[in-house]
C-alpha cells in the first residue's frame, strides 16, 4: 500500500528543449565544418548571435592564409591563448601547410579535430577554443579555465578537530581533492553530463571493490535516464536518485567536507559531485550514517565516540518526542508525572489561557521562525535575532502569561537536542515529525503517540536507500555492525 | 488507497479506548484520602487533602498550601460524590499517595473500603495504607501541618520511601495489604500513625478478616517484620551487664535474618533460627576493653533479649489467634496434605510449639582508638 503511495511519478522527457533542434535551424549539426574560414565565421556568428561574451579573432599570416579563432572570453585563459596558440602560429608561419603540423606548433596539452558542428558548439560552450586556419581542418584547443576559487573552510559543517577544508564549485577539482585523501587506483570517477539545457557535469566517485556493483548499476541507470532540461542544484539530483521521494527522510546526505566523504567512500558509498555546487551527495545512507560525522573518529579514546553517539541517539528521541510527550502527559495522563513535578507544572500553568497543545504549537512555530530568520540573515544580524527572539520567547512570553515556564524548558531543550545531529537536512525532517507527533498527542494522548511512533518505525524499517535498508544495522539486525558503530575496531 | 482507508477506519475505531483530554489545571489533585466512620450516625466520613495550586515564583509549595475537604455519606461513594460537589474541577486520584483509615473504622472492618479502592481504576495499587489512632480524628490528622514537609500525605510518602531505619514500623502498600488478606489466615498488618505536635508513625495494627484485632508495639513491630519478611536490618538494642563491679550499658544495632523450619508433627513444631550481625554504637564506660570475653558477654545478652522479644511477640499473636506472618501459608503451599491435618486457623497456630534459636555475632566494635591515652613525653 505504502509503495503505491510513495511511488514516483515519471516525468515525460522534454526533448524539444535540446539545443540540437535549435542548432539545426542554422546548420545541419552532423555536417563537417567547411574549410573556408569565412563560412565558419559566418555560421559561428549566426549560432552565437546576441552573445556579447562571444569573442572571435581573425588575422592573416604572413603567408596570406587567414586564421579564425572563436571562444567565450570568460571561460578561457587569455594569456595562454596568446602564449600557446597565437604566438606559435605567427612564429612558425612556414610550417603551417596541413592540419597535422598544427600539433607540432601549438604548445597546448590537448587539441582535437572537429568532426561536426555539434561537437564544435559543445566544445566552445565548454570553454574551449575553435581554431581554424583557412583551407585546413578546424581544431578545438582545450584551454578552458573555469571560474573557481581556492578551497576554504566548510561553512555549514563546523567541526572542532576535522580538516579546515571544503569543496569548491568545480566537480573535477573536487574529485582531485578526493584523490588527495584516498591515494588508491581503485578510486574511480564516472563522468556524466546531465540536463538537456544546463549540461551540468556530474561525477560519480566510488572505491572499486568497496562499493557494491548493484548500487553503481542502479545509479548509472538513473543518471543516464535523466531527461529534464536542467540540473542546477544538489537537491534536484538527490530527489531524482531517491527511491522514495515522498518520504520525509532524506535517502542521501550532502556534505562539503572531503574528510567525511572520504570516510563514506571507504564505507562503500558513492559520492556524486556536481558542477557549481560546493556540496556533494553521498548515497546510499542509513539512519545511523546520518548521526555520525568523520570528526567522531578524531577522538583519542573510543569511549568518547560511544558516548557522543549514544548522546546523539538520545537527543534524536528527545528532540522529536519530548513536546508530544509533554502534551500527552499534561492533557491525558498526568498520573504518570511524579507528584511534585505535577504540582510544579500545575502551578506554572494555572494562569495560562491556552491549552498545552496550543502552547506547544505556538512555541515550536516561534522557534522555527526564529531559526529560519537567523539563517537567512547575515551572521551579525542573525545573532541579534537570536538574542531578541530568545528574550521574547523565553522571558517576555512567560511574564505575559502566554506560555508556561515548563513549556519554555521543554521547547528549548527539544530544539537544542535536535541540533546535536550533524545533518541539517535530517534535523529538518525530524522537526516536521515533531509537529505531527504533537498533533497526534493532542487528539489521542499517549495511545496516539505510541501509535504514531509505531507507524514511524514501520516506515523507517520499510525505507531503503539504493536498496540498502534505512534502519540497518537495527533492522535487519546485524550485531557485529551494530557493535562497531558504537565501538569501532582499532 | 482502499487499504489505507481501511487502516484509518480501523484506527479510528480503536481510538474509542482513549479518555478525553483534561489538562492538569482542570483536575483537583488528591494527594491524601482519609476514611473514617462517624460513631453516632454510622456515616462514612471522607477527607481529602488537596494542594492549592497558585502561581508562584520559582515553584514549590509552602506549608499552608493545601486544603482538606470533608464529606459525609451513608456509603463511601456517596461521601465522595458529596465532595465532588464542593470542588470546582473533577477529582483526580492519579496522584493519591496515602489512604488513612480511622481506628474506629478499622475495628469495625475495612472490607468495604478495600472494595472501593479496588474498583476505582485510577487508584494506583501503590498507595500507602495507614491506620490513625483513635486519639486523632482522621480529618485532623490530614489537616496537620508538618514543619518538615508541606503536605502530610507527602510526609507519609517520603517517610516510607526513605526506608527509615527504625524498625518500629514498616510501609504497607494497598496491593500488599490485599495480598496478605487473601492468604490462608486472612491476616495482615498496617502501620499506625498519630499526631503529637509532629506526625508520628510507629507500631503496627494487626488485621484479621478485615478487622483490627490487635497491635504490635515498639520492638514487637520489628520482630513481627523479621518473622514476616525473614530479614530485618538495623534493629536497635540496649543491653546492660556487670563489668568488674561497674554496670556497663551497650547500645548495639543488629541486622538479622531468620530461617523458619517445621517438623511434620501435630501440633506442628516450628523452629526459628535467627542469626545476625551486631555493631556496637555506644558504650557507657570509656575503659571498657573490647576483649573477646566481653564481646561474648555482649553477644549473650543480645541473644537473650532478641529471643525473649521474639517469643513475646509470638505469644501475643497466639493470644488473639492471628498469624500475620504467612507461616501457615507456606505450609499450605508446600505441603497441603499436612496443612489439612493441622486445622491452622482454629487450633493449629495456637497449639504450635515454637522454638527460637538466636545466634548473634558482634561484627563491628566501632573502636578506633583507646580514648584515654597516657600522655607521652613531658
Amino acid at each position: 500500500m505504502f509503495s503505491k503511495l510513495m511511488k514516483r511519478k515519471q516525468g515525460d522527457p522534454i526533448n524539444e528543449l535540446s539545443f540540437e533542434e535549435y542548432l539545426s535551424t542554422h546548420t545541419n549539426i552532423h555536417d563537417h565544418l567547411p574549410r573556408s574560414t569565412i563560412s565558419v565565421k559566418q555560421k559561428c556568428n549566426e549560432i552565437f548571435s546576441e552573445s556579447f561574451d562571444f569573442s572571435e579573432r581573425d588575422f592573416h599570416l604572413l603567408t596570406g592564409r587567414s586564421v579564425y579563432i572563436c571562444y567565450f572570453s570568460a571561460l578561457i585563459s587569455q594569456p595562454q591563448l596568446e602564449e600557446s596558440v597565437i604566438k606559435p602560429l605567427l612564429q612558425h608561419v612556414d610550417y603551417i601547410n596541413n592540419t597535422e603540423h598544427l600539433g607540432s606548433i601549438l604548445t597546448v596539452t590537448k587539441y582535437e579535430f572537429v568532426t561536426d558542428w555539434k561537437m564544435a558548439v559543445e566544445s566552445i560552450l565548454d570553454g574551449n577554443i575553435l581554431l581554424h586556419v583557412d583551407q585546413l581542418d578546424p581544431i578545438i584547443v582545450y584551454l578552458a579555465e573555469k571560474q573557481d576559487r581556492t578551497p576554504g573552510d566548510p561553512t555549514t559543517e563546523y567541526q572542532v578537530y576535522g580538516a579546515k577544508f571544503g569543496f569548491i564549485e568545480d566537480s573535477r577539482k573536487n574529485v582531485g581533492i578526493m584523490r588527495q585523501f584516498i591515494k588508491d587506483p581503485r578510486l574511480k570517477s564516472k563522468g556524466y553530463e546531465i540536463g538537456v539545457v544546463s549540461k551540468t557535469q556530474v561525477a560519480a566517485v566510488y572505491l572499486d571493490q568497496y562499493c557494491q556493483p548493484e548500487v553503481l548499476d542502479h545509479l548509472d541507470q538513473l543518471l543516464n535516464s535523466y531527461h529534464k532540461e536542467h540540473l542546477l542544484s544538489i537537491g534536484q539530483l538527490t530527489k531524482y536518485i531517491s527511491k522514495h521521494p515522498n518520504s520525509i527522510f532524506p535517502q542521501a546526505t550532502m556534505s562539503e567536507r572531503p574528510d567525511l566523504v572520504a570516510l563514506s567512500l571507504i564505507q562503500g558509498k558513492v559520492a556524486l559531485f556536481i558542477d557549481n555546487s560546493t556540496f556533494c551527495v553521498v548515497t546510499p545512507v542509513t539512519l545511523m550514517d546520518l548521526i555520525e560525522t568523520s570528526e567522531d573518529h578524531f577522538f583519542l579514546v573510543k569511549w568518547n565516540l560511544l558516548f557522543i553517539r549514544l548522546l546523539r541517539l538520545a537527543s534524536l528521541f528527545i528532540g522529536t518526542i519530548l513536546p508530544a510527550l509533554y502534551v500527552a502527559l499534561v492533557a491525558f495522563q498526568p498520573e504518570l508525572i511524579p507528584t511534585t513535578l505535577t504540582i510544579s507544572v500545575a502551578q506554572s500553568r494555572v494562569q495560562i489561557p491556552l491549552p498545552a497543545t496550543a502552547e506547544a504549537f505556538l512555541m515550536m512555530f516561534a522557534l522555527d521562525v526564529l531559526i529560519e530568520a537567523s539563517i537567512r540573515l547575515p551572521s551579525f544580524v542573525g545573532q541579534t535575532i537570536g538574542i531578541v527572539g530568545g528574550l521574547v520567547i523565553g522571558t517576555a512570553a512567560v511574564e505575559a502569561g502566554i506560555v508556561s515556564h515548563t513549556m519554555v524548558i521543554v521547547i528549548a531543550f527539544t530544539a537544542i537536542a535536535l541540533f546535536t545531529m550533524p545533518s541539517w537536512e535530517f534535523v529538518s525532517s525530524w522537526r516536521i515529525i515533531r509537529y505531527l507527533l504533537v498533533g497526534v498527542s493532542t487528539l489521542l494522548g499517549l495511545y496516539g503517540l505510541t501509535l504514531a511512533v509505531g507507524f514511524l518505525l514501520i516506515h523507517l524499517c520499510k525505507l531503503d536507500s539504493m536498496n540498502k535498508p534505512y534502519m540497518y544495522p537495527f533492522a535487519p539486525f546485524d550485531g557485529k555492525r551494530f557493535k562497531t558503530f558504537f565501538l569501532p575496531k582499532r | 488507497m482502499k487499504k489505507f482507508g481501511l487502516v484509518i477506519i480501523a484506527l479510528i475505531l480503536c481510538t474509542s479506548c482513549t479518555t478525553d483530554s483534561r489538562e492538569i489545571d482542570q483536575r483537583t489533585m488528591i494527594l491524601g484520602m482519609g476514611i473514617d466512620k462517624d460513631q453516632k450516625t454510622d456515616d462514612f466520613i471522607i477527607t481529602m487533602q488537596v494542594p492549592v495550586i497558585t502561581p508562584q515564583e520559582g515553584g514549590g509549595l509552602s506549608a499552608s498550601e493545601f486544603e482538606t475537604i470533608s464529606g459525609k455519606g451513608e456509603t463511601l461513594w456517596e461521601a465522595i460524590s458529596n465532595i465532588e460537589a464542593y470542588t470546582p474541577t473533577v477529582l483526580f486520584f492519579g496522584h493519591l499517595k496515602a489512604v488513612v483509615i480511622g481506628e474506629n473504622l478499622a475495628r469495625s472492618g475495612v472490607y468495604e473500603v478495600l472494595d472501593l479502592l479496588d474498583r476505582r481504576a485510577p487508584l494506583a495499587n501503590q498507595v500507602y495504607l495507614v491506620v490513625v489512632r483513635s486519639r486523632n480524628e482522621v480529618n485532623d490528622f490530614l489537616d496537620q501541618e508538618s514543619p518538615l514537609i508541606s503536605l502530610p500525605s507527602l510526609y507519609l510518602d517520603r517517610f516510607f520511601n526513605a526506608d527509615q531505619k527504625l524498625s518500629r514500623s514498616r510501609e504497607v502498600k494497598l496491593f500488599e495489604f490485599r495480598r496478605d488478606m487473601n492468604m490462608v489466615f486472612n491476616a495482615a498488618t498496617l502501620p499506625f500513625a498519630y499526631n503529637d505536635v509532629n506526625i508520628v508513625i510507629e507500631d503496627m495494627a494487626v488485621f484479621h478478616k478485615g478487622k483490627l484485632v490487635g497491635e504490635l508495639t515498639g520492638s514487637e513491630a520489628g520482630k513481627s517484620e523479621l518473622i514476616k519478611h525473614r530479614i530485618l536490618e538495623n534493629m536497635n538494642y540496649n543491653v546492660a551487664f556487670d563489668q568488674e563491679g561497674h554496670e556497663v550499658t551497650v547500645s548495639a544495632r543488629v541486622g538479622s535474618t531468620v530461617d523458619i523450619n517445621y517438623e511434620k508433627t501435630n501440633p506442628v513444631d516450628l523452629t526459628l533460627d535467627i542469626s545476625g550481625k551486631a555493631e556496637i554504637v555506644h558504650l557507657s564506660e570509656h575503659d571498657f576493653r573490647t576483649t573477646k570475653d566481653h564481646l561474648n558477654k555482649i553477644q549473650e545478652k543480645l541473644e537473650e533479649e532478641i529471643k525473649e522479644e521474639t517469643e513475646r511477640t509470638i505469644q501475643k499473636m497466639k493470644d488473639i489467634n492471628v498469624e500475620p506472618w504467612l507461616i501457615g501459608h507456606e505450609i499450605w503451599a508446600k505441603n497441603y496434605e499436612f496443612y489439612k491435618t493441622l486445622d491452622w486457623e482454629e487450633t493449629g497456630w495456637v497449639d504450635s510449639n515454637v522454638t527460637v534459636n538466636v545466634e548473634i555475632e558482634v561484627e563491628q566494635t566501632g573502636q578506633r582508638s583507646v580514648l584515654e591515652k597516657k600522655k607521652l613525653g613531658r
